[in-house]
């Protein structure tokens, strides 16, 4: 069926209806403040198209301050938020410069749409400034020009946002000038950073002798087989034979982070301005020095930001807002553009007794063999650099009438923003000959052969505009007891991207918001949306997305007005309907022009040869997905009730439940048979629930001249995932449907088996499931057979574990002053996920030997039973045995590889000082502090003690820790 | 600006939802609206169709059907077919939802609604003329039939589509018994060589369907159906009244008589068609003096007149030719890496027997258990090996006989050495595959024969044979074995005679996905080392330094001794007789899935 079509008659009508109520009623009113263009960090609730009191808010949205996440010295904005904001999920990502992005996601997930194969992060939308931006253009806005970030979490604050909504929006809001005299603000701050941790791999000695095992192992215990002779292992000891911490070799012990601002701000009733300067300079931990030839990671970072009110008429404000960004960043050229992260798997890879780093005695030639020809010392050193450099340029333009002499309380708006950033990137590169013991064997080992440093073009990586309008008319007014504040906005949208984001993506919007309270009691807003989008067949582009809303200001009412101890209570409740159009995420017809599934497109599938002799390639065009007419937008009905109380003053306390319904999510239809020829038939067919609570808390108070606050937060959600269309699965318990997103499902280890479980020809035992993986032997997981039928196979995988998107974040934070001093503390902690140790590139620290692996600390707990050797860890071994050949059979996922991902981390430490302002006041200046400060030193994790592996990042370039002192000056 | 502006902004703007202009891609009207874009859909439909049983066709990732037929070792331990030869067949596959099978059962339904929108959309395409319009159409029938024998000889009956499926048809179908999935073959095959020309006329297109490959389809299925495998009265395992699925329910020497017809059409169209099996320097049972050349051209040289129908494939750095080219030339463009590919994919000493000396007798190769030989009698007996073998093979201490004097195909440079002790003792073999690049030189890809003008008189020999016309039996085998080099058979028992031919199907195409269902199809005792059970390879001693290490293992002059040796042993149950068909597809339950999975 059709989607119901409203016709645009029928908005202007609501519209009009909106504004004329009020402008009726005004005749006998009274007029109020503007209160839609409040600033600063006074109590209100910020959102799209105007900020709210906070009595009057009814609405869930959770606001940070910028001045809070400058506490976090980090070039990117996304690792500056954890645990700041209740329900915000943030998943730190990997530590290189220039690549690293915290995941981040609004209530959890809410929709598995765009999430087939990659993370649950990524699919909020954000906002700078009322206009919608990339997750590129905010990564790099320093804490310095924010004034608040917030998220906006359920119907009524999400209300206007239509098929924007659905998962969440980040509105962020940059420093303004007021009215004031004008100061000039210098901060800097440098720090060391370092690996929060780094697993090294086992010494030569210990590899070896472990290698050793693991042939026995292969050869049914037959001790002739070592590799390693008693020869070689005492060498490995004593030092003679090649024992290399690769690590050692080409990190350093500390990378680096620098910045400073400046900012001017000030203005009088006509020109208000706030204009920042900011640099950035972040080195990375590889020790290479900067030269012709060759780089350490590094990026430097300049941002540049005017914003500029005006008012230039009696009834005409302006302002003009230019915000740019500048990155230049260098790597060594290890392969990728833009990154070394395919270096650290190298790195991680590469067993210590290879080689030493050069081949010969001179240290001239580099060694490298076929297996390992990526020597990871030359890869820094020898393989030239490569720099990519980005600018963002982002310029608004308002214009607001105040109308107040037609009507008082009426303005009009218009807006425009053009936001562009672009990408390019160039290299650097040379190579180098590979040797092995060059002594005896003087050429090289592979084809690689010296070559000095050439330049390489210039790339262009991403090229895209954004161009946004927007006109409102508002409508604010207060007559007796009661006060409106309203507005309706018309925003078209207009991204265009050139390149490898070659698409076009074009909406419009037409929004509404109207909040009506009486005696500041009684709060009643609808919102409402009325959303095109280019992304489907006409007739499906447009839809109406409403919202209601309520709050009771319960301390306003006369029983309470008076009551010391309840100095605030408010109960507010939400729901409404928002969409998502992202037609083209994570589908796997994305990258096909699968974002417009009511074509039918054809693409490239390779060549066919044709021709007599010699072969021509005759290249093909072949169908891609199946097209549908009727898709339309996944739809969002979230309901939301809250609570918010301030007691005696001095405790915060706010208190939000949440339920999220999704429907129509766009999923590929699995209930076609395959003989369709294909199986990617799309349609509105899916359903996901997600629910949760958030909780925060803040109490602030003084003993004598300390005083202190403590605070904490806490938000869980819990998705299902109800209906996907899985392919149908041979049990229940084998699928995903009614799981919760990510849920992983493998094999139930149920320990190693035993000698007591084999015939003497090596047979398993009658009576013993029979794994379907391949012939195994004692030392080997063993699984259960869930479907009971003698057979461990595909039809016995359940789910193991949780979600690796934690079900809980919380937070807590203590902060002190005294007179000139404060001590803050800030912990962040996680709970309900789960790691696979042996997924992706996972595997490099924990599959030992397989494909001439390396092999780490969890290795030596390996099943084995050579009663000659001495060795006999049957009752303790934490890991299967040892083997050098594939073995399907132990490296299943399975509940033995599934670790919590649980964690508490310390994010944050400062120490600081303001000197007082008799001491400083006589050079001119108006503030000074200084400070010392901790980022994300202490980490409390299983997963770490345990394995040596980072909860978050258990793989790659590794997240950092720094330690940094900072000055900020007023004048 | 007011309200009304607003409005009108947005009715004014009625395109701007529209497909925006950088979204563009070809669409299904602008791929059929002309010759250059319908020929690329042509050509998909090919390279998807003809690559069933291929590396690339994703039967099987990593390895070849010669890894699990008995003719080659399985690979690398950690390759696909490891898997295989561990568990067998599976309806479920654990790492992805195809089965594990010799099918790519999506795939192949892929592949013929491909075919089909190519056959109702090409009358779209106003600049090619009408004529070739019907040959395209022919085609197109060809590449369904050849893909639905395929499944047959996969499968037996499977669900038949005569037109590319739209959503609101009825998807729900149900397999056709075997008997109705024969005749569909047989139908569209005669369709396709009614529609098709005798060949077509621009060489760029050498390679297409031609009718004598329709002809071929439609033999070769007719064949298979009367094998006795589909041939007979009882299943090779129940399925109780679904069992018209896998088998015919009787046993008819009339589909014997009808493989006759067919593929007696085949060579008659060929001899006037310029087809014809290559024998330059021998006549009617007379050895060929260049058996060598001849039959390696037939298998090697692109192109060339012994090949009806090749899968044509040329994309530099593709693994798939690093599954049979034993040099570094495998490892296309530099990417030497790819040769591990062939490492441990070589010839067993179970398939070695097969191969008769050049004088038509059988070879005396040590068994498992026997004492060590010396390496000479291993080098003296390579040598004497029949012309086919010596094409096919490239033995441990032996420079390549099929590229002689070309550096890169010296042992040296082509191999890792055989099994031995101190060594590897598993997947060198007896020798490696060199199949394909008889005289290619520095030629890394080649061209695999789907039909060789050979099939069709070794087709002709069984059917003969079976219905008791031992004369026609040997006259067809001998235009075969002769060609080859070796003097004509006369034994005229038909058991015997059977026996004879079997292994002749073995020597003449191996390595080309024939032995892997000749074995099933004629039941043969599988599991006792044919495909299943104890598998062998040759294991080499090696001389030693003074130290007590080994000395070089691809230095010939470092062998000492060979014998044979069980290296693994091969899973193998009747239920793989015929594939599993996926466990997603089964659990729609619409279709019945083949017993014992």
């Amino acid at each position: 069926m059709n989607k119901i079509y409203i016709s645009r008659g029928f908005l202007a009508g609501v519209a009009l209806a909106m504004l004329s109520l009020p402008v009726m009623a005004q005749k006998s009113g009274v007029s109020t403040k503007d209160t839609s263009s409040k600033t600063g960090s006074a109590e209100y609730v910020p959102g799209r198209l105007f900020n709210l009191p906070k009595a009057l808010s009814t609405g869930a949205v959770s606001t940070v301050s910028g001045q809070t996440l400058y506490h976090t010295p980090t070039p990117n904005l996304t690792n500056t938020l954890y645990g700041r904001l209740a329900g915000l999920t943030v998943s730190q990502g990997p530590g290189e410069p220039g690549n690293d992005n915290a995941g981040l996601a609004v209530r959890g997930a809410g929709s598995y749409f765009g999430f087939v194969n990659s993370s649950p992060y990524s699919r909020y939308k954000i906002f700078v400034d009322g206009f919608e931006v990339n997750a590129n253009a905010v990564s790099g806005i320093s804490p310095a020009e924010i004034d608040q970030v917030s998220i906006l979490k359920d119907a009524a604050s999400l209300a206007t946002f239509g098929l924007r909504g659905s998962n969440g929006v980040i509105w962020i809001t940059t420093k303004r000038g007021s009215v004031g005299k004008s100061t000039v603000t210098v901060q800097t701050r440098t720090g060391l950073q370092q690996a929060i941790n780094i697993n090294k791999p086992l010494d030569s000695y210990t590899f070896a002798n472990l290698y050793n095992q693991a042939l026995y192992n292969d050869n049914g215990g037959n001790l002739s087989v070592a590799r390693y002779s008693p020869a070689q292992l005492a060498a490995y000891q004593n030092g003679t034979a090649p024992n290399v911490d690769w690590y050692n070799q080409v990190l350093k012990k500390n990378g680096s982070y620098s910045d400073a601002d400046v900012t001017f701000a000030g203005g009088d009733t006509v020109t208000r301005y706030n204009v920042i300067l900011n640099y950035g300079n972040q080195g990375g931990l590889y020790n290479v020095k900067n030269t012709d030839n060759t780089a350490n990671q590094g990026l430097q970072r300049y941002n540049v930001r005017a914003n500029l009110d005006f008012t230039l008429l009696k009834i005409v404000d302006a302002s003009v807002d230019l915000g740019g960004r500048f990155e230049d960043l260098q790597y060594p050229n290890t392969g990728s553009t833009g990154t070394t992260s395919g270096f650290w798997n190298t790195l991680a890879a590469y067993p210590s007794n290879i080689y030493n780093p050069y081949a010969d005695a001179a240290m001239t030639k580099y060694s490298g063999t076929a297996i390992y020809p990526n020597n990871p010392l030359a890869s820094i050193q020898a393989l030239g650099y490569g720099s990519q450099h980005s600018r963002v340029l982002q310029g608004n333009f308002n214009f607001k009438e105040r109308l107040d002499d037609l009507t008082k309380g009426l303005y009009l708006n218009e807006a425009f923003s053009v936001v562009s950033y672009f990408q390019s990137a160039t290299s650097k590169s040379a190579t180098y000959a590979r040797y092995f013991d060059f002594a005896n064997n003087p050429n090289p080992t592979t084809n690689d052969r010296f070559s000095t440093i050439k330049s390489n073009g210039i790339t262009p990586l991403r090229q895209e505009d954004w161009k946004q309008l927007t006109a409102t008319i508002g409508y604010d007014h207060k007559f007796g007891d009661h006060q409106l504040i309203s507005a309706i906005n018309y925003h078209l949208s207009n991204y265009r991207g050139d390149g490898f984001t070659g698409f076009a993506y074009h909406y419009e919007n037409i929004s509404g918001r109207a909040n009506y309270s009486y005696k500041s009691r009684y709060v009643a807003e609808f919102g409402f949306s009325y959303f095109g989008t280019d992304a489907f067949a006409p007739g499906n582009r447009w839809g109406f997305y409403p919202a209601v809303s309520a709050a009771w200001i319960v301390s306003n009412e006369s029983f309470l007005k008076n009551n010391s101890t309840i100095s605030f209570f408010k109960i507010r409740g939400s729901v409404g309907k928002t969409g998502n159009a992202d037609s083209d995420a994570g589908l796997p017809i994305s990258g096909q022009n699968g974002r417009l599934i009511y074509q039918q497109y054809y693409a490239s599938a390779g060549n066919y040869y044709l021709g007599d002799g010699s072969a021509n390639g005759a290249g093909t065009l072949s169908n891609l997905f199946i097209p549908n007419a009727n898709v339309g937008a996944e739809t969002s009905m979230k309901y939301d009730i809250g609570a918010d109380v301030k007691l005696v003053n001095k405790l915060d306390l706010s208190v939000d439940v949440f339920l999220d319904k999704r429907s129509n999510i766009l999923t590929v239809d699995n209930t076609i048979p395959r003989l369709y020829g294909s199986n990617l038939a799309i349609g509105n067919i899916g359903r996901q629930t997600n629910k949760g609570i958030e909780a925060t808390l803040a109490y602030s108070d003084k003993i004598g001249a300390v005083g202190y606050t403590v605070s904490g937060l806490a938000a869980y959600s819990k998705n299902t995932v109800d209906y996907f269309s899985e392919v149908p699965q041979a049990y229940a318990y084998n699928g995903a449907t009614g799981l919760a997103l990510g849920t992983p499902r493998g094999l139930v280890a149920t320990g190693y088996y035993q000698l007591s479980d084999f015939n003497a020809d090596g047979s398993l035992k009658t009576g013993l499931a029979v794994p379907q993986f391949g012939k195994v032997q004692p030392g080997d997981l063993k699984y259960q057979d869930l479907d009971n039928n003698g057979k461990v196979d595909a039809n016995d995988i359940t789910a193991i574990g949780k979600p690796f998107l934690p079900e809980l974040t919380y937070a807590f934070s203590a902060n002190v002053n005294y007179k000139g001093f404060d001590l803050g503390a800030f912990f962040q902690g996680v709970s309900g996920s789960s790691v696979n140790i042996i997924s992706g590139n996972n595997a490099i620290q924990t599959i030992a030997f397989i494909n001439n692996a390396n092999a780490y600390a969890i290795a030596q707990g390996a099943w084995a039973y050579y009663p000659s050797l001495g060795i006999d860890t049957r009752a303790t071994a934490t890991y299967p045995r040892l083997s050098t050949v594939t073995n399907s059979n132990n490296y299943q996922t399975s509940s033995f590889w599934l670790k919590s991902g649980d964690y508490l981390r310390i994010r944050n430490i400062e120490l600081g000082y303001t000197l007082s302002t008799s001491l400083i006041g006589k050079l001119g200046l108006n503030k000074v502090r200084v400070y010392v400060n901790a980022t994300n030193p202490v980490t409390w994790s299983s997963l770490l003690s345990d394995y040596h592996m980072d909860p978050e990042q258990p793989s790659g370039y590794p997240p950092l820790k720094s330690y940094n002192i900072g000055l900020s000056v007023k004048f | 600006m007011s309200l009304g502006t607003i409005i009108s902004i947005s009715s004014c703007q009625k395109n701007f939802l529209q497909k925006p202009d950088t979204t563009g891609a070809t669409t299904l009207e602008s791929v059929f609206s002309n010759r250059t874009t319908a020929e690329q859909a042509i050509a998909v439909a090919y390279r998807q169709t003809l690559v069933q049983n291929l590396w690339n066709g994703r039967a099987i990732d990593n390895g070849t059907l010669s890894g699990i037929s008995g003719e080659m070792t399985y690979g690398e331990s950690w390759a696909t077919l490891a898997q295989y030869v561990n568990s067998g067949f599976l309806a479920k596959f654990y790492q992805n939802n195809r089965a594990q099978s010799s099918d790519n059962y999506f795939d192949s339904f892929e592949a013929v609604r491909r075919s089909f929108i190519a056959y109702e959309n090409i009358d779209k395409a106003a600049d090619i003329p009408a004529d070739e319009r019907g040959w395209i159409k022919g085609e197109m029938k060809g590449l369904i039939a050849y893909r639905y024998m395929g499944m047959m000889i996969h499968y037996g009956g499977v669900p038949l589509l005569t037109k590319a499926l739209s959503p609101d048809d009825n998807l729900n179908l149900p397999r056709a018994t075997l008997q109705q999935t024969l005749d569909y073959v047989v139908k569209t095959a005669d369709e396709a060589t009614a529609a098709l020309p005798d060949r077509w006329p621009a060489d760029k297109y050498y390679g297409r369907f031609v009718k004598g490959a329709a002809m071929a389809v439609k033999a070769k299925a007719l064949i298979y159906a009367a094998r006795p495998l589909f041939n007979s009265a009882t299943p090779y395992l129940s399925l109780g009244a679904n069992s018209n699925l896998i088998c015919f329910g009787s046993a008819d020497q009339k589909r014997w008589t009808d493989a006759i017809t067919a593929n007696e059409a085949v060579i008659a169209w060929g001899n006037s068609n310029g087809y014809s099996i290559i024998n330059t320097g021998g006549g009617v049972n007379i050895p060929n003096v260049n058996a060598m050349a001849d039959y390696g051209t037939a298998t090697s040289t692109p192109a060339n007149k012994e090949v009806l129908l090749a899968y044509k494939f040329d994309e530099a750095g593709s693994k798939f030719f690093a599954w049979y080219n034993p040099t570094t030339l495998a490892g296309v463009n530099g990417n030497h890496n790819e040769r591990y590919l062939l490492d441990h994919y070589s010839t067993l000493s179970n398939f070695l027997p097969f191969y008769y000396r050049n004088d038509g007798t059988d070879q005396s190769w040590p068994k498992p258990g026997d004492a060590a030989r010396p390496y000479q009698d291993y080098y003296d007996r390579m040598q004497a090996m029949e012309p086919r073998f010596k094409a096919d093979n490239v033995a441990h201490g032996i420079d390549a006989w099929n590229n002689p004097g070309n550096n890169y195909w010296t042992y040296a440079n082509a191999t890792k050495g055989p099994n031995g002790p101190g060594r590897e003792s598993y997947g060198h073999g007896v020798s490696k595959s060199s199949k394909f690049y008889y005289g290619a030189g520095t030629r890394y890809w080649f061209e695999y024969p789907l039909f060789r003008m050979a099939e069709f008189y070794l087709n002709l020999a069984e059917a003969y044979n079976e219905t008791g016309n031992s004369v026609k039996a040997l006259q067809n085998l001998n235009v075969v074995h002769n060609r080859a080099g070796l003097p004509s058979i006369i034994e005229t028992d038909q058991t015997k005679l059977r026996q004879i031919i079997q292994r002749e199907w073995a020597v003449e195409f191996y390595n080309e996905n024939h032995r892997f269902f000749d074995i099933k199809h004629w039941k043969l005792d599988i599991g006792n080392g044919i495909a299943g059970g104890d598998m062998r390879e040759f294991q080499f001693n090696i001389a030693k330094n003074a130290d007590g290490s080994y000395k070089d293992a691809t230095v010939t002059a470092n062998f000492l001794s060979y014998y044979d040796q069980k290296t693994y042993s091969a899973y193998w149950n009747p239920k793989m007789y015929l594939d599993p068909f996926p466990q997603e597809e089964i659990d729609r339950q619409v279709i019945v899935q083949n017993p014992g999975y």
